[in-house]
């Protein structure tokens, strides 16, 4: 069934995987509100913090304990091939050709390595991978059966648990689905109504079973309530973190994306309402893509995430040409098109990449995968990169954030709590202090959040807050004593000005 | 001579394009359509808010975008359907 080439492409994704995953440290390019963050969360893990009830982490557990625990970390490890396995079973089923798909699937791991990054796409490309994947049972299963629906409600359920946001694209493109192909196949309305309801009662028992570790884990760590605070409060993010989006959209990412959508919005309207042909694999394939780009889109009009969902955006192009060179389309045409592709990917022209870090080779992490075992393998590996990073990232920014943790040394003459206002987290790393439930200025925007920083000044005895006067251009433009006025005014009460470093405001505690 | 399939997609795409053209010439006009977030105690202050920017103005104009060849070409067809 498998193709040399195939096995052999899989075996090197699976070297390139283990080399990225087991012995390479993810080292930030710069030390940036955005890289300070995971570094933040790796510290975080190592000091047993959990989600949702230590500290905000809105990526699910996979994300968090991918460098600590020892089975999230296999999963997180053979994730990636499992996804771009999927990818490659689909092209397989589009093009017939074993060269075509060979070059269609190569094309899609360097636009991978290229411009989305490994990590990204461990994400963004679980929801693609239950794209295709259940496109091809509403394909071949013209009726979902119960049983059907019910073990995709298990699935979900287990993505959510692993990673909330992709487990919530997946259920609403699976009730989407449910809802819309029968109708497109023309079920009569009594059978439809009564078909409908029963699967999406199935969807839903499969989805609390599926459910089930993650109410375990909440349950034994005592965190249910943390959790549903949690998913109560992302309806927040809107308000406090929307941006313009129409100056911003025009991106040749944004654009790349926008025309594949528009392209195949077109093609689908064309085909169902003017042509008479069976709904085939390749137009299932196209409207759950347009309904999954939709569905991102809608996150990147209030804050842009263009960069990350251009692969999505490439697949759905690669699927609209596979249909389009069904009608016998001499090679040259093909191979021509894959050309460009590998000339764009390769010299990087067009698409900008997301990724602001590299990924660095570290032989005595090879050394140490051998000789300890995996759990204190993992432990060890986390402290290293974070202690890499730190020290690289300071020593560049050795100006700023060494001589203010030096000045708040020398005054306090002992070991003493600080308060980051929002913008610098390594300095929780730095003071090696737990950092606030809500540490960086989105999340804390909201009163409740707000109001949850000051008690933790109060109960850590905070004697230090530290403010950058850059905050406002690291955000939005919107003034720090109007989005934080609780906040701000409690600090302006209770600390006065130590000392100016740079850009940095140091406040002791009056 | 223009075959009848790609008649009817150049047709629609231009209907399309003209309903993209008439919101961008009306984008300010459509723009105070929709009302600006409000800002009171207690409430989050975030871009929109402190600017007064609608919140959903860009959600609708992006579901525009979505449905218009949708509904261009579902009318399209009724038009085609009850000429014959």
């Amino acid at each position: 069934m498998f193709l040399p080439e195939t096995i052999l492409a899989f075996v090197f994704l699976l070297i390139v995987n283990l080399k990225d995953c087991f012995f390479s440290c993810v080292n930030y390019l710069n030390l940036s509100f955005d890289s300070q963050i995971p570094l933040t969360w790796d510290f975080t893990v190592l000091n047993n913090m959990l989600p949702y009830k230590d500290i905000y982490f809105p990526y699910g557990l996979l994300f968090y304990f991918k460098n600590t625990s020892l089975y999230i970390s296999l999963i997180y490890f053979f994730l990636p091939i499992l996804l771009f396995f999927s990818v490659y079973i689909v092209f397989k089923t589009i093009f017939k050709s074993r060269i075509i798909t060979f070059i269609a699937f190569v094309s899609f791991c360097l636009f991978i390595y290229k411009y989305t990054g490994i990590e990204n796409f461990t994400r963004y490309g679980i929801i693609l991978s239950f794209t295709l994947l259940i496109s091809h049972f509403f394909y071949k299963l013209r009726i979902i059966s119960f049983k059907s629906a019910f073990l995709f409600g298990i699935l979900v359920g287990g993505i959510f648990s692993l990673v909330n946001d992709q487990g919530i694209y997946s259920l609403l493109l699976l009730i989407f689905l449910l809802i819309t192909v029968p109708v497109l196949r023309g079920l009569k309305k009594m059978h439809y109504v009564k078909y409908l309801l029963s699967r999406l009662i199935a969807c839903g028992l499969g989805l609390v079973l599926g459910l089930l570790p993650l109410f375990v884990f909440l349950n034994v760590n005592n965190m249910t309530n943390e959790f549903y605070l949690f998913i109560k409060h992302l309806s927040d993010f809107p308000l406090y973190a929307k941006t313009p989006f129409i100056p911003f959209s025009t991106t040749i990412d944004n654009l790349f994306a926008f025309a594949s959508l528009f392209i195949a919005i077109v093609v689908l309207s064309y085909k169902i309402f003017f042509s008479r042909t069976k709904l085939s694999f390749i137009s299932i394939l196209e409207i759950s893509l347009i309904f999954i780009l939709v569905m991102l889109e809608q996150k990147s009009v209030i804050r842009s995430i263009d960069k990350q969902i251009t692969f999505i955006a490439f697949i759905l192009y690669v699927i609209m040409f596979s249909e389009l060179i069904k009608n016998k389309v001499s090679n040259l045409i093909i191979y021509s098109y894959f050309a460009i592709i590998y000339v764009f990917i390769l010299l990087g022209i067009g698409l900008h990449p997301f990724i602001n870090y590299k990924l660095s080779f570290d032989g005595n992490l090879v050394r140490s995968f051998f000789s300890t075992n995996m759990e204190n393998f993992l432990v060890k590996k986390s402290k290293l990169c974070l202690s890499n990073n730190l020290n690289r990232l300071t020593e560049e920014k050795n100006t700023k954030l060494e001589k203010v943790k030096n000045i708040i040394e020398e005054d306090s003459k002992k070991p003493t709590k600080i308060f980051d206002y929002l913008s610098d987290p390594a300095f929780y790393i730095l003071f090696n202090q737990k950092p606030p439930y809500y540490f960086t200025i989105f999340e804390a925007t909201p009163l409740y959040a707000q109001k949850s920083n000051v008690k933790y000044i109060e109960e850590n005895k905070v004697k230090y807050v530290i403010y950058n006067e850059d905050i406002v251009r690291l955000q939005d433009g919107v003034p720090t004593q109007i989005r934080n006025k609780f906040l701000f005014s409690y600090v302006l009460k209770n600390f006065e000005i130590l000392s100016k470093v740079d850009n940095f405001i140091i406040y002791k505690k009056i | 001579m223009l075959n009848n399939k790609l008649k009817i997609l150049i047709e629609g795409i231009s209907y399309v394009l003209t309903v993209y053209l008439i919101i961008l010439l009306t984008f300010r006009q459509l723009r105070f359509l929709f009302s600006h977030p409000k800002v009171g105690e207690g409430e989050i202050v975030g871009y929109a808010q402190y600017f007064g920017y609608p919140m959903y103005f860009e959600t609708a104009l992006f579901f525009v975008f979505i449905f218009t060849p949708i509904i261009v070409f579902f009318a399209l067809s009724k038009i085609r359907k009850y000429r014959k």
